[in-house]
Formats: structure tokens, sequence, C-alpha cells
């Protein structure tokens, strides 16, 4: 827990409000800029904040590919689907790959974070990652295949439970 | 105006960085210092005017000065 949720804690007599709870849908990296920004913002400002991926926001939490132990139908997802969070493509005019390229470009030039940083800035103020039960094993993703950043694997009552009374987004 | 309110303890130049890192970082700063200490925060970002107001509002730390020359924001704030 760090420092400033701790405090967060003191101030509020430990407020179960004061919590941001997201759902990562999507494996695209515009919309993963919205949701590390916001969670590692949040986090910063003190809430206990979670992310739940589910679906192609998998994507986001992968290691690296593997096709081991996947039957067909998953390898082929699994061919067809992002390696990683370097490697996610824009939701809008993705032009196989050129423009999120370009948008890597544009952010160095303007000094804007990138995935990395904000990834890196949520880790370090304690967001919690949690993957999708289900997901993963539709997709044939197991725990190995996802960062270790990722406490656990999860079902929906779990998130339900965990979500309720604090601010909830769907990404 | 730090004759009024002393010198601050430590400084953060956030010039040149975007949204959210001022307020990602800035946090990290004020967990170096001691309660009642001064942070000294230069930023630039235009989010930077309403976001350290916000921050400090959830936060708790005390916001006790905020100037603005030339586009740069300059915020002094009390560690709770």
């Amino acid at each position: 827990m760090s420092q400033e949720r701790e405090r967060a804690l003191q101030i509020e007599g430990a407020d179960p409000h004061n919590k941001l709870r997201i759902i990562c849908f999507s494996g695209d990296m515009d919309k993963a800029f919205a949701v590390l920004t916001l969670a590692s913002t949040a986090a910063s400002l003190g809430m206990d904040v979670a992310i739940f991926f589910t679906f192609w926001g998998l994507s986001l939490i992968k290691k690296k590919r593997k096709f081991k132990g996947k039957n067909f139908i998953q390898k082929m997802m699994e061919m067809m689907m992002p390696k990683g969070l370097n490697s996610l493509g824009l939701s809008k005019m993705n032009m196989a790959g050129i423009a999120p390229a370009m948008m890597k470009i544009l952010m160095k030039k303007t000094g804007s974070p990138t995935l990395d940083d904000l990834f890196q800035a949520a880790k370090e103020s304690g967001v919690k990652f949690y993957a999708c039960s289900t997901s993963c094993s539709i997709l044939g993703v197991d725990k190995d295949q996802l960062i270790d950043e990722v406490q656990e694997i999860v079902g929906a009552a779990t998130f339900i439970s965990e979500a309720k009374g604090g601010i909830c987004l769907f990404i | 105006m730090e004759r009024e309110i002393g010198k601050p303890d430590l400084e953060f130049d956030a010039r040149g960085m975007k949204c959210p890192m001022p307020v990602i970082k800035a946090r990290k700063y004020l967990d170096q210092l001691k309660t009642g200490q001064i942070l000294l925060i230069l930023a630039d970002d235009p989010g930077a005017k309403k976001d350290f107001p916000a921050f400090c509002s959830q936060t708790g730390h005390e916001l006790i000065a905020s100037q603005e020359e030339n586009g740069v924001f300059k915020f002094y704030i009390r560690k709770r």
C-alpha cells in the first residue's frame, strides 16, 4: 500500500467509496492510454485502484506470445492478437500498424508519457491488476503468459463485490 | 512570494511534462518530505492549473499559494 493511500485512509477513515475500478475490455492503444492514465492518476490521488482485464484487454497484460497447450483456434487467435502492451493498434485509422508508429513518434516529440511510463507509474502507485477467468480460458491464456504484476485470475462475482461503492469505468 | 511562506524544502520542475505525469511525480516528491514541509512545483501543462488544486483537495495536502507567470504555474504545497 502506498504512503499516499495510507494517509488517505487516515483522513477519510477508510472510506470504501474512495476507490476506482476499471474494466479494461478493449485491446486498443488509444483506449489503453485512457485506462492507464486514469488508473495511475487516481492511485496518486490516494484512491484504491484495480483494473480488471477482460477479452481484448488481456493483450495489455500479456508477457509474450504462447502457443503451447492451446488448441487450433486458440493458436490462430494468438497469432492475430497483439503480443503485448507495446504492439497494440489504434481503434480508428490503424492503417495496418502505421498509425500507432506515428502516434509513438508524436508522443515522443510532445513529451507525452508512453504506455510503458504510465504502466510503470500505475504499478508503483499500487494499482492492482486482475485478469478475467472466462476470457483467459476461452483464449487459452494462463497465468504464465501474463505479466507478473497480475495478482490473480478472478471471476465476475469477485469483481462485482470488490467494486461495490466505488467509481466504475468500462473501457 | 517566498518571503511570506518561507523557502520551499524541495523543488519539483515538471516543465515539459504532460498530464498525468506532473501529478504522479509530485506524489513521489511529497513522499520524500516530512509533515509541514513545503514542496514547490513548476509546471507548464495547461491541465496543471486545475489538477494541483484537485490533487490537494483529494489528498489533504495544503495548497498554500499558486501563481502563473508566462504560462508557467507555480504551486506551493505543504505536506500534511
